[in-house]
Formats: structure tokens, C-alpha cells, sequence
């Protein structure tokens, strides 16, 4: 009865013992007894990623060098930071900064919304066959090499050329529009060549976004009286605006870091005042007639601070306006 | 009862609109609605001519006459004078085409098997849980965010001694840390009592690895290898400075590029043969048609691939 009672009024108490973290010694061996072929199958991927992406970040000392061929990258004379200076001062680094940030205002908002805008036109469109026909046929030209899509450019844009004929139609001068050094003439050309190979692939995401959207909300609209042009700007661009706004982001992000190849292929050496961007600077820098290693990885280097900052931007504005991020 | 008859008549204003079902969705017959579905269509059907049409032209000028195509200004939509295959007969006679299809093929191949590779062990490790998984996913999704950049690239890779050599195209380009992580996702959405049932009997990481989780993630696993392959058949930068003046090793793309730059001078010529002008015609349907010709079979692919890659959560 007594101890009854005892066991009754005074439970032992429930201590909740927290199991120490063994020793990182214990750990590692448990680890490598249970993983070592895991890890030993990574050796090759790590190595890949050693090798080819983190020993290059430590070649960037190059940027600061005197670099001779001869004498590699440890052997080279250390002159801070004069590459940059020769980078900042030359009379070309403003033409090439004016024409990296014209040709990247325009991707971003020409190049950007008009995905948007063909998903949504294609998301009007009744007749399902149809409209699935348009849709594939819309991706065929993304995976078009761009080594052809400069030569179908050069040919629709050279004097005789389809392209040109259409704009002397609206009253534009015969002319070889490639060869143009006026101001908006590349720039219009590297855009447009973006939209027309990249629209249909980039509508994808929204296309797939649009059809996800909630009929029921249609029907609601429609039902309180709302005609199609209502429905559209009151459902559907509020129901795909999130993602509009991460792809934008994200887009900000990407800007300076991809798609210039097609310059490279397209620009001349008349045309280089309005067509060379900091990529394609790098590279003649490096490849070209006249070659500076030095002052091109200087080039290199800032135009990877660059794109790294401004994705580290992008996704901050992402994380606050949509509440995603990549990192 | 009021509502239903809602469904039918509606009255707005003084007017009454006639609604009817199709669909499951209420449509409004009006005229304003007919001419912007006209619209519409109109414009779609104008991005459908426009997305084909260059390539169309290409496809037309190389079989026509090369004097008289010579002479033609604007879109050519059947081929001028006779069906003439004069321009491919000159380029395939050419070895030099036959050793780039060559070329681009083993550039392909070699480096879609070794990035799958890379990108199934990554994606393995990334995805399983061990003392360094979430560290090493750091490392590789930093290599996305900052790079070295062109020189010290060329400068590692020219120290390893593959400059001038295939393995200069085939490795650094095999794969990426984007790849790698769609990889890693693929085998994170593995139902995990699949993978525990496995190791309960007895299966090892490479059983786990090939026969349980790969299996199941296949068809993304598809989608990185299609885009690997065709990524690389269009590549034509990393050639450009890795093997720039050894034409054995130059991949098609590398030869489109040549021989549109060096045919412009074949008109000075004194007798000049115009089958000439079609090659640079040729070359691009050569270069352009086997990835168009497998498009209708990696169609569902791309857009999976691309959902995957832009949807997160």
C-alpha cells in the first residue's frame, strides 16, 4: 500500500537526457565505415570541380600580374592593381560598359516580356490543335545553332536580303544593316535575334503557368460578368505575376553572365563602337591581335564581380517579393 | 432556380447577352470577340512563318541553281530554276565536312557519357545524407554563382596540356553545377523507402545507386543528358579557342562558320562555278537538320526539363 502510494503521488521523474555528440574521431570513422564508397565514387567529381572551376578562381591573380607566358602564373611580376587601371582608363571601357548595359536593359525588357506576352496571346487561342502546333513550332529555332542563326542574321539582314527589303517597304534605306554603326542599329539586331530564336522556348514556363490557373476563377469571373480582356487582366496576370516577378529576378541575375557568343559571331571591326560588350572585349583581349592577359582577366574579373553581384541582388529581391530564392 | 437561369441569360445594362457552354466554360458570342480571335490567329500564324521561314529559305536556296539564285533578292519559298543537289555534292566531296560530322559526333558522345557520369555520382552524393553532402552542395552551387573567368581558365586547361587536343572540348564542358543539382533533385524525389528497404537488404551504395534510385529518376536523368547532347552539337566557342588552327579536330559548327567566311571569294574566280555559292547553303541544312530531325522525339523532354528547371517548390 505504502510504496503503492509512493509510486502513485512521486513518478519518477522523466529526465530528458540529451545524447552527447560523440567525438568528431568517433563520427568520422562511423562515416567512413558506412559511406567510403560514396566517397570514393565523388573522388572523380570532386576532382572535376577542383580542377576546372576552383583552381581557375585562383588564377585570377593573374589580374593582378605582369603575366609573361614564360615565366607562368607564380613567376609573373606583381603590379596590383595597374591591369585595372589600364582596364578603367582605356577610351574603349566606357564605349563597352555603355553597350554592355544598353544591350542588357533591352534583354531585360523588350527580350523579357515578349515570352510573356506570346504565352498569353497563345493562352486566347480556342482551337487546341492549333494552338499546340504554334507552341512547338515556336521552340524549333532555340535549337538552332548560334553559328547559323549569325549566317541566317547576315543574310536577312545584308543588303539584298529579305529583311532589309521589308524595312525599305516602311521607307528605310537600302544597306547592309549589319554594317551600321549608328547607335541602336547592333543593338536592336542582338535583341530581336534573342526574341526570335528565344521567345517560344522562354513562353514555356508561362504557357504551363497559364494553364495551371484555376478554371473555377474563370468561371466566377465570367459568371459576375466579367468579358475576356477583364478575365485576363484580372485572372490570370495576377494568378502568373509571382512567377513573372522570379523570372525577372532572376533574369537581372543571369544578364551579364550569358548569350554573348552570338555578338561575337555578328560584330566587325566597323561595328565594334556599338556592338563590343565586356565579354567579347575579354576575348579579344586574350585571342585577338593584340593580346594582354593581364588586362583581360582584369576584364574578366570584373565583369564576374559584376554578374555575381547582381545575382546576389536579384535573389535578395526575389527572396523579399516572392518569398523564393536559389540561395 | 435563379441562378441557373443566370447560367443562361444575362442581363447588363439594357442589353442582354446570350451565353452557351462549351467546355465546361461560359463563352460570349459578340463581334468584338470574333475580330480579336482573328486577331489572334493571325499573329500566331505570323510567328509560325517567321520561326520556319529562315530556315525554310536556307532549305530552298541549296537546291536551286547558284547563278540564278545569285542574282534573286529576298525570301526564296521554292528553289529557283532546277532542283540542282550540285552544293552537296561539293560539300560532301569536301573531307573536311565528313571529318567535322565526325568530330562532333565524338564530342557528343564522349562528353554527354563522362558529364552523366559526373552528374549521377555528384547528384548521388549531394543527395544522400553524410557528413559532407550539404557542405560539397555549397562548394558546387558556388562554382554557379563565380568564376574565374575566361583566362585562368585557358591558363588550367592549357597546364593540364589539352590545349589543342579533343579532351580540351570533351571535359570542361561535359557538365555544370546546374546540371549536377537538377541531377541531385531528380534523386531527392526517389521515394526514400524505396532506398531504406534496399539497404535493409543488404544493398551497398552502388546497388542503391544503379539499380534503385537511377531506375527511378530515368526520365529526368533524360532530360539533362538531351540537353548535354544538344548543347554540344551547336558549341562552337570552346573549339574556337582550344583547338583554334587544328582543322582535324575542328567540329562542324567550327566548319559552318569557315565555310560561310571563305565562300564570298569564290566569285573572283575566272570561270567561277556557281554550285559554289550553294555550299554555304548546304553546310547549314547539314549542320542544322539532324537536331531538327530529332525534335519531335525530345519534344515531351524539353518541357519537362525546362518546368524542372524554372519551378522550384
Amino acid at each position: 500500500m505504502e510504496t503503492n502510494n509512493a509510486m502513485l503521488s512521486a513518478p519518477a521523474p522523466i529526465v530528458i537526457r540529451k545524447i552527447p555528440k560523440k567525438p568528431f574521431k568517433v563520427r568520422y570513422i562511423k562515416d567512413m565505415k558506412k559511406n567510403w564508397i560514396m566517397y570514393l565514387l565523388f573522388l572523380p567529381v570532386l576532382a572535376y570541380f577542383v580542377v576546372l572551376h576552383y583552381i581557375p578562381m585562383i588564377g585570377i591573380v593573374v589580374a593582378f600580374e605582369k603575366y609573361s607566358v614564360t615565366k607562368g602564373i607564380f613567376g609573373s611580376r606583381w603590379v596590383g592593381f595597374e591591369n585595372f587601371e589600364t582596364l578603367f582608363t582605356g577610351d574603349t571601357f566606357l564605349l563597352v560598359m555603355r553597350n554592355t548595359s544598353a544591350m542588357a536593359l533591352m534583354n531585360l525588357t523588350v527580350g523579357f516580356f515578349a515570352p510573356v506576352i506570346f504565352a498569353l496571346l497563345l493562352s486566347q487561342v480556342k482551337f487546341k490543335k492549333f494552338k499546340r502546333t504554334v507552341q512547338t513550332i515556336s521552340y524549333l529555332p532555340y535549337f538552332v545553332a548560334a553559328v547559323v542563326v549569325a549566317q541566317l542574321v547576315t543574310e536577312f539582314l545584308s543588303s539584298e536580303g529579305a529583311v532589309t527589303q521589308l524595312l525599305m517597304w516602311l521607307g528605310l534605306p537600302q544597306q547592309n544593316w549589319l554594317a551600321n554603326p549608328k547607335v541602336p542599329v547592333f543593338w536592336l539586331i542582338n535583341t530581336f535575334t534573342d526574341i526570335w530564336q528565344g521567345c517560344g522556348y522562354g513562353a514555356i514556363v508561362y504557357i504551363a503557368a497559364i494553364s495551371n490557373v484555376n478554371p473555377n476563377l474563370h468561371e466566377a469571373a465570367a459568371m459576375d460578368g466579367a468579358n475576356r480582356w477583364q478575365r485576363l487582366v484580372h485572372v490570370t496576370l495576377p494568378t502568373i505575376m509571382p512567377l513573372v516577378v522570379m523570372m525577372l529576378t532572376l533574369r537581372i541575375g543571369l544578364v551579364f553572365v550569358v548569350g554573348f557568343d552570338k555578338i561575337l559571331l555578328l560584330y566587325k571591326p566597323i561595328t565594334y563602337e556599338t556592338a563590343d560588350c565586356l565579354a567579347t572585349y575579354t576575348y579579344r583581349m586574350a585571342f585577338g591581335s593584340y593580346v594582354d592577359y593581364g588586362v583581360a582577366s582584369a576584364s574578366g574579373l570584373f565583369q564576374s564581380v559584376v554578374g555575381t553581384t547582381l545575382l546576389i541582388i536579384s535573389n535578395a529581391l526575389n527572396r523579399k517579393i516572392t518569398k523564393s530564392a536559389l540561395f | 432556380m435563379k441562378i441557373k437561369i443566370r447560367h443562361r441569360k444575362m442581363i447588363v445594362g439594357c442589353k442582354e447577352y446570350n451565353y452557351r457552354f462549351k467546355g465546361g466554360m461560359i463563352e460570349k458570342a459578340s463581334p468584338v470577340s470574333i475580330v480579336v480571335d482573328t486577331a489572334i490567329i493571325l499573329i500566331m500564324c505570323v510567328s509560325i512563318f517567321v520561326s520556319i521561314v529562315p530556315m525554310w529559305h536556307v532549305l530552298m536556296s541549296s537546291i536551286s541553281n547558284g547563278q540564278r539564285l545569285l542574282a534573286h533578292s529576298g525570301l526564296v519559298f521554292m528553289p529557283i530554276g532546277d532542283i540542282n543537289w550540285g552544293g552537296y555534292k561539293l560539300l560532301f566531296a569536301d573531307l573536311n565536312i565528313l571529318r567535322g560530322y565526325t568530330n562532333t559526333i565524338i564530342y557528343v558522345i564522349g562528353s554527354t557519357a563522362f558529364g552523366f557520369v559526373i552528374n549521377v555520382l555528384g547528384g548521388y552524393f549531394v543527395s544522400r545524407p553524410s557528413m559532407y553532402n550539404r557542405t560539397v552542395s555549397l562548394l558546387i552551387m558556388f562554382t554557379l554563382m563565380f568564376g574565374g573567368g575566361l583566362i585562368p581558365t585557358y591558363l588550367v586547361i592549357r597546364s593540364l596540356g589539352w590545349v589543342g587536343t579533343m579532351w580540351a572540348i570533351i571535359i570542361p564542358g561535359c557538365t555544370n553545377a546546374a546540371f549536377l543539382l537538377v541531377m541531385a533533385n531528380a534523386f531527392r524525389s526517389v521515394p526514400e523507402s524505396t532506398v531504406e528497404a534496399a539497404q535493409i537488404d543488404g544493398a551497398g551504395h552502388l546497388t542503391t545507386m544503379f539499380q534503385v534510385i537511377l531506375p527511378q529518376a530515368l526520365s529526368l536523368a533524360t532530360v539533362t543528358v538531351l540537353f548535354s547532347v544538344i548543347g554540344m552539337w551547336n558549341s562552337w566557342y570552346p573549339a574556337s579557342i582550344y583547338v583554334p588552327s587544328q582543322r582535324n579536330l575542328w567540329p562542324l559548327q567550327l566548319w559552318v562558320k569557315q565555310i560561310v567566311a571563305e565562300n564570298v571569294g569564290f566569285l573572283q574566280t575566272a570561270n567561277p562555278d556557281y554550285n559554289r555559292y550553294l555550299i554555304q547553303y548546304a553546310v547549314i541544312v547539314a549542320a542544322t537538320a539532324p537536331i531538327l530531325g530529332a525534335f519531335p522525339f525530345f519534344l515531351k523532354y524539353i518541357e519537362k526539363g525546362v518546368l524542372l528547371g524554372s519551378v522550384k517548390e
